[in-house]
């Protein structure tokens, strides 16, 4: 099935011909060969540039009408844009769905398997970089003037195979074949200046000069990234740097015959932009991380004062004009480069440019982890940054004064605000800087922004409460269900219309129809056909049967101990054990699915991925158990594998624990793709579960304030087991090696996390409750009607979280953003 | 790089062109010295940057150098004509806070007193 949708009459009039034509003259011209010899990517290349032209139309009449309107612009810095797959999704924000497939059909080629070829712009993470991408979507689709800057990674996140159940961590080269998306802008390239020392010269009229001196120079060059909206003109930019030295090749030295050194200089500035998230287990990568983000900022600062400069005649007005929200501290530098633009080069008084700095920006919390808030040694700022780490120390200076003077003789408080840690080594606090820096502060779920407040930082909401607001998350429909459920998409549409793909509050349209039993058959047999889909990817790609029929019971998200998919281990072993003990009894078939990258230096969460793996291997081999439970781990999780995940979940595990999720967007994913949610009362489930009903949703464990308490007066782990005779047997199946004959000892850590070493993450005393909420689910997924009923009503109940409702909160409560639509006679005049 | 020194009405002329860089910076040193010694009588200097085409930290450093020498014999240094990148590079190390810059030479050595 097909998604249609009213702007596929809106795609400016293009023919299947007229497309066919500039696809061919692509294969010709851009790629140069026949179509005959063409490659898959060959074809690929050339469609996106064919699109690509398209768009760039319409980015063209954007950028002129934002210009001539003289309009707000906010740009969303962030470190990760976990774009995925472009080509679909931009040829159906065009409305050129249908025309594509007949274009390609004439040739004999098919859109969907060339889509398959397209890599995955894997320049994130998780979350937060995938929520960037939403953020983008959802601004130009709104018609909002927004920019996304972040970096042009050689290599994104890592690609993940496993060996021997263990994960493998491999180069992602999703540049390799080039990327026909991207324009490369070398005029615009802007110069970064890092290293170096503050040299003080004799005063000049009494007046204290001092200048920058043994700094180094790279360059940043941009290449841009049309973002089109989906059913309007609107093409934003998505601009991401690449690092370059400023003086590329030394013909000096390479004709003194040292060769090496000649390119040195270039190689060391290349690697800037050469991998996303360098490790930080050695000095060398935690001083390449700083440089990356002060990169980002330096880049990223210039070019939007330059846009600014081009119609105004000072930085006066550019926070009436300019709004930069921060994703997470990474960007946090902002606070300093923006006050180093306006003190040193624009020389602005200090009062005035520190009014225009903190009205200018807007910082997003992303964590509730203390250990997670990123902290930089002052030594190591120093060494990179000497003038930001002046201005720094100016700002924390001013700060404290103003602190001291509102909470006299607090030095407690004091201490606990300042910029600076002091230690053995003095760290500067990159969360209190974005803080202090910035106008707005948002957390991304409610509890999560309650928590922050109460908290993380009480000191901060104490002084400006003001300043504080929650934004819950939201990800973007068209590609969460438009683009990657057609078949859902096309049954929503075919009931109420099409209104949902740009108002997701219009799928509320569909509770009359979950009464409706002939509506709830075509529900159902539209999950089967998704999870059929699935299970012929993994059979195609990892030679594992799954069956369709079974509950796919899905934990895909980063790997980490708070996400608790050790507790999900732990259920699974316990089902297991049941069906052992009575091989006749009657259990709901299952197939727990997993998808999770661990952190490359974090050592108990890849230990995690090699127990889920030995699970799933005996559980396999277990003859006594086939055809009711099996557990696969799906190697190198991201977008485009995603895409095809959500659409065939039926049960969504989101279990971290109370107090630990920021938010989730995963959760919002499958309960719009109709999985039922499995979920503590933290993040965005909440929020969830009072939008769906609590009828239609499974909630479990302890709550926050409970977890809290519990940590307060001393949690024994141990004794939850001991209360619980299923769960001390599965802890002592993991003691005695059920799941690693032959390796004695391999999960004995994990065994002694969960008891002797605290169970940090709580989930002994969750167990229990997690364990009967699965035997509900499964109890309910026997009856097909009635599971379909609550899964459409989840459908029917998300509109609240589509990023298009975030965006709308952030552009009316932080930016103060208006929609600037784009005509189609500027459309026209552009050509 | 090539730079030549010239004494026009009392005012120091250096005009630069090409890389002002770690492989430059040493013979533009020397030469400036020779020349500013030959002229004891030049305190003020405009430096033509119009031909620079990129500048680096060793060939800022020559210049915060040569502005010390003229500081000592109690004299000023002014830049003129810098190009875009070069005038960035001057704006972010705050170098244009210690020499006073003009767009045009016309402009700086009427203000150096020429």
């Amino acid at each position: 099935m097909k998604p249609t949708m009213a702007n596929d009459k809106n795609n400016g009039g293009i023919t299947a011909d007229a497309l066919m034509a500039r696809f061919q003259d692509h294969i010709r011209y851009t790629r140069g060969k026949h179509l005959a010899g063409a490659t898959s990517f060959d074809k690929l290349a050339s469609l996106s540039h064919a699109i690509r032209d398209l768009a760039v139309e319409r980015m063209l009449a954007t950028q002129q009408t934002y210009y001539d309107r003289d309009a707000k612009r906010v740009y969303y810095l962030s470190m990760e844009f976990l774009m995925g797959r472009l080509l679909s999704n931009n040829v159906i924000s065009l409305g050129l769905r249908p025309v594509v497939e007949e274009a390609l059909a004439k040739l004999g080629l098919d859109f969907e398997r060339l889509c398959n070829y397209e890599p995955d712009a894997g320049l994130g993470n998780g979350g937060l970089g995938r929520l960037a991408a939403c953020y983008l979507d959802s601004l130009a689709t709104l018609e909002y003037p927004g920019y996304g800057y972040g970096i042009r990674y050689r290599h994104g996140m890592f690609r993940q195979e496993f060996d021997n159940g263990w994960q493998m961590e491999r180069p992602d080269d999703w540049l390799k074949f080039g990327n026909p998306w991207e324009i490369i802008r070398p005029e615009d390239a802007v110069p970064v200046l890092i290293y170096g020392r503050i040299e003080n010269l004799p005063a000049i009229g009494g007046v204290p000069r001092s200048v920058w001196v043994d700094w180094q120079m790279i360059e940043g060059v941009p290449y841009d990234i049309p973002i089109i909206g989906c059913g309007v003109n609107t093409v934003n930019i998505l601009r991401l740097w690449n690092a370059r030295a400023a003086e590329g090749f030394r013909l000096d030295v390479f004709n003194q015959g040292d060769y090496v050194r000649a390119v040195q200089e270039k190689n060391w500035a290349e690697t800037i932009s050469k991998v996303l998230y360098p490790s930080e287990n050695t000095h060398a990568g935690k001083e390449l991380r700083l440089i990356q983000e002060y990169f980002l900022v330096a880049c990223s600062v210039r070019d939007a004062v330059r846009r600014h400069l081009k119609k105004h005649d000072s930085l006066d007005n550019f926070a009436e004009k300019n709004a930069l929200q921060l994703n997470d501290t990474h960007p946090a530098l902002a606070v300093a480069e923006l006050m180093r633009h306006l003190l040193d080069e624009q020389d602005v008084p200090w009062e005035r440019a520190w009014e225009i700095t903190v009205a200018a920006l807007g910082y997003t919390n992303h964590t509730l982890l203390p250990e997670a808030l990123e902290k930089w040694p002052v030594p190591l700022m120093e060494k990179v940054l000497p003038r930001h780490l002046q201005i720094i120390y100016d700002i924390n200076s001013r700060f404290l004064d103003s602190v001291r003077l509102r909470y006299p003789n607090d030095d407690e408080r004091v201490r606990r605000v300042s910029l600076i840690e002091e230690g053995d080594t003095k760290q500067v606090r990159m969360a209190n800087l974005a803080i202090v820096g910035s106008h707005a502060i948002n957390g991304v779920a409610q509890l999560h922004s309650d928590l922050l407040k109460a908290h993380l930082v009480p000191e901060f909401a104490q002084m400006w409460p003001e300043r504080f607001s929650n934004k819950t998350n939201g990800i973007t429909q068209r590609r969460w269900l438009l683009a990657c459920n057609p078949g859902l998409a096309s049954l929503i549409t075919e009931c109420i219309g099409d209104r949902w793909v740009r108002d997701l509050d219009a799928l509320r349209g569909l509770e009359p129809f979950v009464e409706k039993e002939e509506f709830l058959q075509r529900f159902l047999g539209v999950k089967q056909v998704n999870k059929q889909r699935l299970a012929a990817l993994i059979a195609e790609r990892h030679g594992i049967a799954i069956d369709p029929k079974s509950l796919f019971d899905v934990h895909v998200k980063r790997l980490h101990e708070y996400k608790r998919q050790l507790l999900n281990a732990l259920h699974i072993i316990a089902l297991y054990h049941r069906i052992q003990d009575n091989p006749a009894g009657d259990f709901v078939p299952r197939t727990f699915l997993f998808g999770a990258k661990a952190a490359p230096g974090y050592h108990m969460a890849k230990r995690i991925i090699k127990f889920l793996n030995s699970i799933g291997e005996v559980i396999a081999r277990d003859p006594a158990v086939r055809g009711r439970l099996r557990v696969v781990f799906l190697p190198d999780y991201c977008v485009s594998l995603a895409e095809m995940i959500m659409p065939a979940a039926d049960l969504s595990e989101q279990i971290s624990t109370a107090g630990k999720e920021a938010s989730g967007t995963g959760n919002m994913k499958l309960s719009l793709n109709g999985a039922l949610t499995m979920g503590t009362w933290d993040g965005a489930n909440i929020e969830i579960a009072e939008a769906v009903g609590l009828d239609n949703i499974f909630i479990f464990g302890h709550r926050a304030e409970q977890i809290e308490a519990m940590a307060r007066e001393g949690y024994r782990p141990q004794e939850w087991a001991e209360r619980d005779p299923e769960l001390r047997r599965v802890l002592a199946s993991i003691r005695q090696g059920e799941f690693n004959p032959g390796a004695p000892g391999l999960f004995d850590d994990i065994h002694r996390t969960l008891t002797e070493w605290g169970d940090t993450y709580f989930h002994l005393a969750d167990f229990r409750s997690y364990a009967d909420a699965q035997q509900r689910a499964a109890d309910l997924f026997r009856d097909r009607t009635a599971w379909a009923r609550k899964a459409a009503l989840n459908v029917a109940r998300m509109g609240k979280f589509s990023s298009d409702r975030s965006i709308h909160e952030y552009a009316r409560e932080i930016w103060d953003l208006q929609p600037v639509p784009v005509t189609l006679s500027t459309v026209k005049s552009a050509k | 790089m090539a730079a030549t020194c010239e004494n026009k009405d009392g005012v120091g002329l250096v005009t630069v062109t090409g890389a002002l860089n770690a492989p430059t910076v040493e013979s533009f040193h020397t030469q400036f010295g020779a020349w500013f010694d030959s002229q004891s009588g030049v305190k003020q200097v405009v430096v033509d940057l119009g031909g620079v085409s990129f500048i680096d930290s060793p060939g800022l450093g020559v210049l915060i150098s040569i502005f010390k020498r003229i500081a000592e014999r109690g004299g000023d240094m002014r830049l003129a004509r810098p190009q875009q990148t070069v005038k960035l590079v001057l704006e972010i190390t705050c170098t244009t806070r210690i020499f006073q810059t003009f767009d045009t030479l016309e402009d700086a050595m009427r203000d150096a007193g020429a």
